[in-house]
């Protein structure tokens, strides 16, 4: 008896994951009747309070892949490298006081990155570069990487040290280095956890709403310059979400963008999942 | 032949090692410099004042006694929503459950939760919890999302702990006769309780710190009273930051308001994990029974 | 083949941090033969084993006092070079322990890290070095499939092929059948058989009748001293030693 009503507990965040499915999709659908579902994915412009309104996703899609993909250039590089000082050259008492303080570090909220970037990176980026305005992509994507580096750091870390001594100890007494034992035996065998932990702050970063908020400018628009500036998925649903009349179209587009943030993420998720199983098997 | 000696592999160790080095050191000044930068920044206006008073003249002045509240309203009630599900549901799943389709079908689930953007909590909270129940722009509406949110982290902590109990603490309880369901209650959960409330601590310091979730669901800028009920909206720190660097009308006075609220969060958030992640390390160490 | 291959040990003694696994121990391991280190669980004849190749180096807190000679150069000398000793020194554990790479990598390892070989020369001491435990035939066909697929006995001989193919002169054994079914470690003595004559190799065994099979010096540890030590057969019909013979005769152990 017991065992039942658990397991309806249990069952409760299928059930939630089903609500949250069924009441994005519900509201994401209305917004279909009036506008072609082919013209908002493949539209080129985000113009919601013109006349006729366009509701175009590539331009925002565009926002979230520039800002995530300059995070994730900077915060891979040096997240996996000091993954790899943590796991391989740093001494013991050094990794047993930093790991835990960079995970802390991790819990930053978002929203204090974000005044970070506001208040310093943007003037200084607008100064440095000469911006019209300092909130552009690349800020945006610093700041975002910044916050994502904790993440990188404490899941390569955490792979690296879950491979087998026995495996170093083997390295060691072919005469290897620690150098040559780090990158060509460690390294590799803890390939997957790795891509997952890469997989899991790339799907964090693509759904993080307030830094970009506060830094990425917002101006919709396809642009190749990382100095212009974006508008990202989660900052158009945080940003028009309060000054649209509920039920309207616009109202009803936000949902449609984030349904298909959803789906992105969702994507991200599967394959890190795999990937992350890939690495318990081995 | 006489073989070569080592030196130029161990040059190439030293090479390497700096460039690692090189970076942990990078990753670990930029941190130190934001928390430096943001602490000098909001120690200026941190006073006594600051946390007990609520805002004045139109958020230039005063204090942000109500969003510290609002905060801890949030956080506790989104504890209060989502820790009993999520410990019954790690119960099941640790306990009670046969590996099968359903037990896998959960681990998905969790898992697509946990992987699921604020935002998108934030959306479902609003067209759920204020549109379809009714519940208004509201202190429920928030915590409601903000327990959604956490169930996943609940979830998975809770196993954690309770999968450092010894199976040699079950079994002996089992051969004595004990039902599975008396062993979990008298045996199992005493000695997981720590690390789930370890785990909670954590869980409820991400969730203070969100504020995507709460955007459309519970927050509100433009109030200086407490909620009087579960029903009323709410100041929290996240948002009130935001509102004073993107609604607010006097920048000059508002930035420092800004900044000292993000040092309380800050301060609430990072004593919150710091105390988590202390008791987890030390009670991943404690594991000799 | 090789031209040498003698360890002598003299007045060595290890610690782990102030508790002594090794206490004075004093002998030569004769060159090109098979030596076997018996004794307790404790009795520290891992930890010597460990000492003759610096693995012992890897733990923080380890002393240790007196020398190990390899080839008339203590290995404790403060110039020595630890990456060429370990290559010149081979060892295989109690568990296989295959990198996760393929079998050919698994192989090559010591090779390329030693830059000892390339090309199709190093194809060559693969297959030579597979040929010399007698599992060539078993994997020819799959040199780049993951060694992971391998049974535990086949893991065991790739991991001395993987130790062979550096061409040590010495080969360290650390309890290699112990966590491996008879016909496995029946495999592995019979091979260490072929090593005579060509490789120092000291094996370390719990196993009684291990040593007496395999070895034809045989030493016997107790509470970190080298109590007896001689050719296998004297040790085993007279051993000098009261504990040793109580050893012998199963009375501990």
């Amino acid at each position: 008896m017991a065992k039942w009503s658990l397991g309806i507990i249990a069952g409760f965040s299928l059930f939630l994951l089903a609500a949250i499915t069924v009441m994005l999709f519900a509201e994401a659908f209305p917004f279909f009747r009036d506008y072609s579902l082919y013209d908002f994915l493949l539209g080129r412009y985000w113009r919601p309070v013109d006349e006729p309104p366009l509701f175009g996703l590539l331009p925002l899609l565009w926002g979230s892949l520039l800002v995530t993909v300059i995070a994730m250039l900077f915060a891979l590089p040096l997240g996996i490298c000091t993954a790899l000082y943590f796991a391989g050259v740093a001494p013991a008492w050094v990794r047993e006081v930093f790991k835990p303080i960079v995970e802390l570090l991790g819990s930053i909220p978002s929203v204090v990155y974000g005044l970070f970037g506001l208040a310093v990176l943007a003037p200084f980026a607008q100064k440095v570069f000469s911006l019209p305005i300092g909130q552009c992509a690349a800020v945006a994507g610093l700041t975002l990487g910044l916050m994502a580096v904790p993440i990188v750091v404490s899941v390569s870390e955490d792979a690296l040290s879950s491979v087998p001594k026995a495996l170093i100890e083997a390295s060691h007494a072919l005469g290897a280095t620690r150098w040559e034992t780090l990158m060509r035996v460690v390294f590799p065998a803890a390939k997957s956890g790795i891509i997952a932990g890469v997989l899991l702050s790339f799907g964090r970063a693509i759904g993080e709403t307030m830094t970009v908020l506060m830094v990425a400018g917002g101006a919709a628009q396809i642009t190749a310059s990382p100095f212009a500036p974006v508008r990202p998925i989660t900052f158009t649903i945080a940003a028009e979400m309060g000054e649209t009349p509920v039920g309207s179209p616009h109202y009803h587009s936000l949902f449609a963008i984030g349904a298909v943030l959803f789906v992105i993420t969702l994507g991200i998720n599967i394959l890190a999942n795999k990937y992350a199983r890939a690495n318990l098997d081995k | 032949m006489p073989e070569p000696t080592s030196t130029n592999r161990l040059k190439t160790q030293r090479r390497g090692f700096a460039v690692f080095t090189a970076a942990a050191l990078i990753i670990l000044l930029a941190l130190a410099a934001i928390i430096f930068f943001m602490s000098s920044r909001g120690i200026k206006v941190l006073s006594w004042e600051f946390i007990t008073q609520p805002p004045k003249k139109g958020m230039t002045e005063g204090g942000v006694f109500p969003a510290i509240v609002g905060t801890f309203l949030l956080g506790l009630g989104a504890m209060l929503s989502a820790l009993p599900i999520g410990v019954l549901a790690a119960v099941y799943l640790t306990e009670f459950s046969r590996p099968g389709r359903f037990v896998s079908l959960v681990r998905i689930g969790v898992n697509t939760l946990a992987g699921m953007p604020s935002i998108v909590f934030g959306l479902f909270g609003f067209a759920f919890f204020v549109k379809a129940l009714g519940l208004g722009v509201s202190v429920l509406s928030g915590a409601l999302t903000l327990g959604a949110m956490s169930l996943p982290i609940i979830i998975s902590v809770s196993e954690e702990a309770l999968k450092t109990v010894p199976m040699t603490f079950r079994e002996a309880s089992l051969s004595l006769g004990a039902t599975r369901w008396r062993t979990t209650l008298k045996v199992v959960l005493p000695n997981a309780v720590g690390g789930i409330i370890t785990g909670a601590i954590l869980a409820m310091g991400r969730a203070v710190g969100e504020t995507a979730p709460i955007i459309f669901t519970a927050a509100t800028f433009y109030t200086r009273r407490l909620p009087a009920s579960p029903f009323d909206e709410v100041m929290a720190l996240p948002f009130h930051i935001y509102g004073l660097v993107t609604e607010g009308l006097y920048p000059e006075k508002q930035l420092p308001i800004a900044f000292g609220s993000a040092l309380i969060l800050m301060i609430i958030v990072l004593s919150l994990s710091g105390f988590g992640i202390f008791w987890r390390y030390k009670i991943r160490k404690r594991r000799v029974w | 083949m090789n031209p040498s291959g003698t360890i002598e040990v003299e007045n060595f003694s290890l610690c782990y941090s102030d508790k002594p696994a090794v206490k004075d121990v004093n002998l030569r391991f004769p060159e090109r033969k098979i030596t076997a280190v018996m004794g307790p669980s404790g009795c520290g004849k891992s930890t010597l084993l460990r000492s003759i190749n610096r693995m012992n180096d890897l733990i923080a807190g380890v002393k240790t006092r007196g020398k190990i000679l390899f080839d008339g150069e203590n290995i404790y000398d403060s110039g020595a070079d630890i990456y060429r000793l370990r290559r010149r020194i081979g060892m295989v554990f109690q568990k296989p322990n295959p990198f996760p790479m393929t079998i050919f990598d698994n192989i090559a390892y010591g090779i390329r890290i030693h830059k000892l070989a390339k090309g199709a020369e190093l194809s060559r001491r693969v297959e030579s070095a597979l040929s010399a435990v007698n599992l060539l035939d078993e994997v020819s066909d799959r040199l780049n499939r993951s060694a992971m697929e391998l049974s535990g006995g086949q893991q065991q001989r790739l991991c001395i092929a993987r130790a062979l193919a550096a061409e040590p002169e010495v080969l360290l054994l650390d309890e290699p059948t112990s966590a491996l079914d008879p016909i496995s470690a029946d495999k592995i003595e019979c091979l260490l058989q072929e090593f005579v004559g060509k490789l120092t190799v000291i094996i370390v065994t719990h196993n009684v009748a291990q040593a007496a099979r395999v070895a034809e010096y045989s030493g016997f540890m107790m509470l970190g001293e080298m109590v007896d030590f001689g050719p296998t057969k004297e040790l085993f019909t007279n051993p000098k030693n009261r504990l040793t013979e109580c050893y012998l005769n199963g009375k501990f152990g």
